[in-house]
């Protein structure tokens, strides 16, 4: 019998902090965490002086082959930006839900460790990020992997 | 936010025990009868092309008196199957595992890429990963694992030894199992040893989110014309089939 134990994220710990301002914004990534690329929208949810919380969905379409058809890939995490003015640490972790055209169903996990370049003034940034990717229903496996990312500002 | 982990799941209760089979083909009469969903018969076939057939043969047998004939037309589009496998079974990781079958490969048409067994995974997303033993363009076998993306493994230019036609060949694949650098695979022709591959990977891993819920074991073997060349079609027969764990 298969056993789970649910992790709890721990920004459960800040939901009681004010929030101050929203910054929404939309980024390509290329390699990363959905795979060979993904577009992102994310959005801040908790804003402190030096600590952002942002949530991200992401998409990813690609073919596999013809026993699968395509794969749609829905990386769904929180980041955490690290550090004040235009230089920061970027963290992030979540779950990637991938389904097929063929009806197919799996999870990953996904984590995020990176640099992002943000100006307060302008509206694109830049990341780059160490992005292995973790199975963990099955077998416990870790994949190196990374990605760039080049993102607008929407507010 | 919440993320499932999965940290007490034993394979050992989700997947099959056996790591083990063998069938000589005398026991039937037909080639319904090679089926059956219970752990000691071959599960199913496959057979992509209206042409293509398999039947129980009394003509040409490499023991007893039967073997199990397989036809496939070529093909240009799509796999040309004639084959049949079984699954549930169980070859983990750290376990040796040989793979032997008597073949007789009719006629002496040039078989591009016509591959023989295959020994795979079954997984949630995925191209059924594994390793397969096929005869390239210049007529000798080799091992190919493209599916979880790992170089094919060619005999030696100096040594190769062609696949005899019209006679009767044991065909033997001995792999230890592996998800790191750490697995071996041999392969003997007439129990000659022509590949002897070291330090290299032999169980499929996960990648990106191309191949996806991959377990460190293998769950089915298949054996017949699991894919046709595209240059003819083929006749095959195939006997004593034999798996087992080795030490």
């Amino acid at each position: 019998m298969q056993r789970f134990k649910i992790g709890i994220f721990p920004l459960t710990l800040f939901f009681t902090i004010q929030f101050s301002y929203s910054q929404k914004a939309l980024y390509l990534e290329l390699g990363g965490s959905g795979g060979l690329g993904s577009i992102n929208y994310e959005k801040t949810f908790i804003n402190k002086e030096k600590i952002n919380y942002l949530w991200r969905a992401g998409v990813s379409v690609f073919p596999i082959d013809k026993n699968n058809g395509w794969v749609i890939v829905v990386p769904l995490m929180v980041h955490t930006l690290i550090g004040k003015g235009n230089h920061l640490i970027e963290l992030g972790a979540g779950q990637t839900i991938s389904i097929t055209t063929k009806g197919s169903f799996f999870l990953r996990t996904p984590l995020a460790l990176g640099y992002r370049y943000q100006h307060p003034d302008k509206k694109l940034f830049y990341r780059i990020t160490y992005t292995p990717i973790i199975s963990n229903i099955i077998d416990l496996q870790y994949q190196h992997w990374g990605g760039i990312s080049l993102g607008l500002k929407l507010k | 936010m919440v993320i499932v982990m999965n940290t007490s799941c034993k394979k050992e209760n989700i997947f099959g025990h056996t790591n083990s089979f063998s069938d000589d083909f005398e026991s039937i009469t037909i080639a319904d009868s090679l089926f059956s969903e219970d752990d000691q018969s071959w599960i199913a076939f496959q057979l992509t092309k209206t042409e293509n057939f398999f039947e129980v043969d009394t003509t040409i047998a490499y023991a007893g008196k039967q073997s199990i004939r397989f036809y496939a037309v070529k093909t240009e589009n799509g796999a040309s199957k004639s084959s049949i496998f079984k699954n549930n079974m169980a070859m983990y990781d750290g376990q040796t595992v040989q793979l032997n079958a008597w073949y007789y490969l009719n006629g002496s048409q040039e078989e591009d890429y016509l591959f023989l067994m295959d020994l795979e995974e079954s997984t949630p997303i995925g191209a059924g990963p594994g390793i397969r033993v096929g005869i390239d363009s210049e007529n000798h076998l080799f091992i190919e694992r493209k599916k979880y993306l790992e170089k094919d493994i060619y005999q030696s230019s100096n040594t190769a030894i062609e696949f005899p036609r019209n006679t009767w060949v044991k065909i033997t694949l001995e792999v230890f199992l592996s998800k790191k650098n750490k697995g071996t695979i041999k392969l003997y022709q007439n129990n000659q040893l022509i590949i002897d591959e070291k330090k290299t990977k032999t169980l499929p891993t996960d990648f990106l989110y191309v191949i996806q819920g991959t377990a460190g074991l293998y769950t089915n073997i298949e054996f017949g014309i699991t894919a046709n060349s595209i240059s003819n079609e083929t006749i095959l027969y195939l006997d004593d089939v034999d798996v087992k764990e080795v030490k």
